[in-house]
């Protein structure tokens, strides 16, 4: 399946957070992860996405984004699910409020602490 | 309506030592009749083209030219940008300061990097370029971060000529 350079920017920043979790999880020495890969996802991302704010039609985007995706690694397809599945998240405590997802965040009243 | 004063800035891939501003004011004054321009660093001088003598780059044709490029840029800059507009006889009518940060100089460079890296996919696993390129990368977000978050003129100087100095210095990558 061929993605467009928004839709790998995409799966990269749900990567990010996806590797940072398994790199946590992983303990001392890291299991089989790369325990570096959040930040060099984080670190091309940053190129990429400056590139495509500034011409997103640039041929060279190909290959940097190419490259981005196959940095992803085993965490682009659980990504994409995600991004096309997800729906935000109900952060329950004190008070419910909702956010996340496409509606973006909510308001709440009350003390979360009392 | 009376004039309400603005300009937005931007730069153009492949042209880092230009600053383009846009005129973005609303409103008509018809006394005005033109611009001027003062680009100030952090050390309190003003940065103008080649030739000029004064402190400022006229910004002429108001209201019809709307964009000037000012070709003023030896590197990235965090500048307090400062836009008069004036009657013909010399007489300030409003102005508007704008603080900005312009880093295509920088920024291109961090591409690049990630383009060499394409075709050399082991350059990550090579520390030094490795841990440069993350100083790079830390020192442009905090650039970014210092200007918008603080509007902090020094402190995003300061992170871009440290990007800078890595920019510079190719064997710290290699």
């Amino acid at each position: 399946m061929a993605f467009t350079v928004a839709e790998i920017i995409n799966i990269a920043e749900v990567s990010i957070f996806l590797s940072s979790q398994d790199v946590a999880k992983s303990g001392l020495f890291g299991g089989s992860v790369d325990r570096d890969l959040p930040i060099k996802l984080s670190m091309e991302l940053q190129a990429v996405e400056w590139k495509y704010g500034y011409d997103p039609s640039a041929t060279d985007l190909i290959s940097t984004s190419n490259y981005l995706y196959d940095l992803c690694g085993q965490y682009a397809a659980p990504a994409w699910l995600i991004i096309n599945e997800g729906e935000g998240g109900t952060m329950i405590g004190g008070e419910t409020f909702e956010g996340g997802g496409s509606s973006g965040g909510g308001s709440f009243t009350g003390d979360l602490f009392n | 309506m009376a004039i309400t004063a603005n300009f937005s800035e931007s730069q153009t891939i492949g042209e880092p030592s230009i600053l383009t501003l846009t005129d973005t004011s609303t409103g008509t004054d018809v006394t005005i009749t033109q611009r001027r321009v003062y680009a100030t660093k952090v050390d309190g001088n003003t940065l103008v083209e080649d030739g000029t003598t004064t402190a400022y780059e006229v910004w002429s044709g108001f209201p019809g030219t709307t964009t000037i490029d000012l070709d003023i840029l030896d590197k990235d800059y965090a500048l307090s940008v400062l836009v008069q507009w004036l009657t013909a006889g010399g007489t300030v009518v409003t102005s508007k300061t704008r603080l900005i940060a312009v880093r295509m100089y920088n920024d291109t460079f961090y591409y690049s990097l990630t383009q060499a890296q394409t075709s050399n996919p082991t350059l990550m696993t090579n520390k030094k370029y490795y841990g440069s390129k993350k100083k790079l990368s830390v020192e442009l977000e905090a650039a970014n971060s210092a200007m918008e978050f603080a509007g902090d003129q020094y402190a995003t100087q300061a992170c871009l000529d440290r990007a800078t100095y890595l920019r510079l210095n190719s064997q710290l990558f290699l």
